[in-house]
């Protein structure tokens, strides 16, 4: 029944790619790892990067509109709304430790953070 | 002449209750590996399971794959029970509970705290120590475990109030690998919900779980490989309502030595040798076996 140890995070990581590090980089820019995948944050970079499948697979997909200004910190909720993760269907640990959906506005993230981002799969 | 009909179901009407719900049903059933979402949902209402088990793992970008899911799950109008699987660490599983119950919307938590990569063999340290945080943090905690009598004293010490020990290991299909210790633990705790988790390949095997006096069993891939999972799914549903009426209705006690079912007094003789020996023309009757 239970599907173990064996197919532990087989879903979702291939969507992620590393940026790259074209961009001069600022004091605000932080690299985190998101899923298993290392990432920079650069506040305020709209720098579109399809995939190859042509869906948008960083953080520099996202419209200008959506990307907070350097001054604005780099809070949990901000990387969700930047990847396209429903907030809804997702739950969030930074560093191994939950973070609730309530709790993720106001978490500001830190160079070096290891953050998840799990949904709903099935189960054994 | 007065007819009885013939009662089909509810022959056993004892509900399993569980920290304090009734479950409609004795099969715990998983959602995963099916060949499709649409035969996953036909395999859990074939089986008429009493809930059914899922997980968490990474979304992708923009992905909506566990969103389609969670819709597709609360469209079955089934009990959740979220696992732990793949975690190594009790952090690992505590943490992963938490998000559970957040993803999910239910304190229901089947604790997987996995030790070994080739047998998938429960970690019982870091499955004790994060049974007993959880249980502090209010939730109700299923936990995969062994047969192991003092791991289980353990559980239950921490708060647990149902204990699933594996019937052989994840995704084996080799049944009951040790009926003498399981019937040793249902012994010893008569009052505890039971349920066996993992390893089931057959119906049958779930019949010896429950002719066993275990509460429940809980399987997927049984029934999610089968060719035909759905068929599968309601064949295993009946077997496991057919081994608890067996259960509760009292198996008999096994015997070494064959005794006779049909009555022995007013046996005939037909079979006298054609040509009887004059000193044995009258067997005696108790000498006389019988089918």
């Amino acid at each position: 029944m239970p599907d173990g140890a064996r197919d532990a995070n087989p879903f979702g990581a291939e969507a992620l790619t590393t940026t790259s590090t074209s961009r001069e980089t600022d004091t605000a820019t932080i690299t985190v790892t998101l899923n298993g995948r290392e990432i920079r944050l650069e506040p305020g970079v709209p720098e579109a990067i399809p995939s190859e499948a042509g869906a948008p697979t960083t953080v520099r997909d996202v419209p200008n509109s959506q990307v907070p200004s350097s001054s604005e910190p780099q809070t949990l909720e901000y990387l969700l709304d930047a990847f396209g993760f429903s907030p809804a269907s997702s739950a969030t640990a930074v560093n191994g430790t939950f973070v609730a959906r309530n709790d993720r506005a106001g978490y500001i993230l830190a160079d070096g953070d290891t953050i998840e981002v799990l949904t709903a799969r099935q189960g054994g | 002449m007065t007819r009885h009909p013939i009662q089909t179901t509810n022959l056993t009407p004892d509900p399993l209750v569980v920290y304090g719900q009734e479950l409609p049903s004795r099969l715990f059933l998983g959602t995963a590996l099916y060949p499709s979402p649409q035969i996953m949902s036909d395999a859990v209402q074939a089986a008429s399971a009493g809930l059914v088990t899922v997980s968490l793992r990474r979304e992708a970008a923009r992905g909506k794959v566990g969103e389609r899911f969670l819709e597709l799950i609360r469209g079955l109008g089934i009990d959740v029970l979220p696992n732990t699987a793949g975690c190594r660490t009790a952090k690992d599983a505590i943490t992963t509970a938490m998000m559970a119950r957040e993803l999910f919307a239910t304190d229901w938590i089947k604790l997987e705290v996995i030790a070994n990569d080739d047998t998938l063999q429960p970690d019982v340290f870091g499955l004790v120590e994060a049974a007993e945080t959880l249980n502090k943090e209010g939730f109700k905690v299923f936990p995969y475990t062994t047969e192991d009598l003092g791991v289980a004293d353990r559980l239950l010490n921490a708060g647990c109030e149902v204990l699933m020990p594996w019937g052989a290991p994840i995704g084996t299909g080799r049944g009951l690998a040790n009926p003498y210790a399981l019937a040793s633990m249902r012994a010893y705790h008569p009052s505890v919900p039971l349920v066996i988790d993992a390893g089931i390949g057959a119906p049958s095997h779930a019949a010896q779980a429950m002719e066993l006096g275990y509460d429940a069993v809980l399987l997927n891939t049984a029934v999610a490989k089968a060719a035909d999972p759905v068929v599968m799914a309601r064949a295993f549903a009946q077997t496991i309502e057919a081994g608890r009426a067996a259960y509760t209705a009292g198996l008999m006690e096994m015997r070494d030595m064959a005794q006779p079912s049909t009555p022995v007094a007013g046996t005939p003789f037909f079979d006298f040798p054609s040509e009887p020996a004059s000193q044995d023309l009258q067997p005696s009757l108790d000498k006389r076996p019988n089918g």
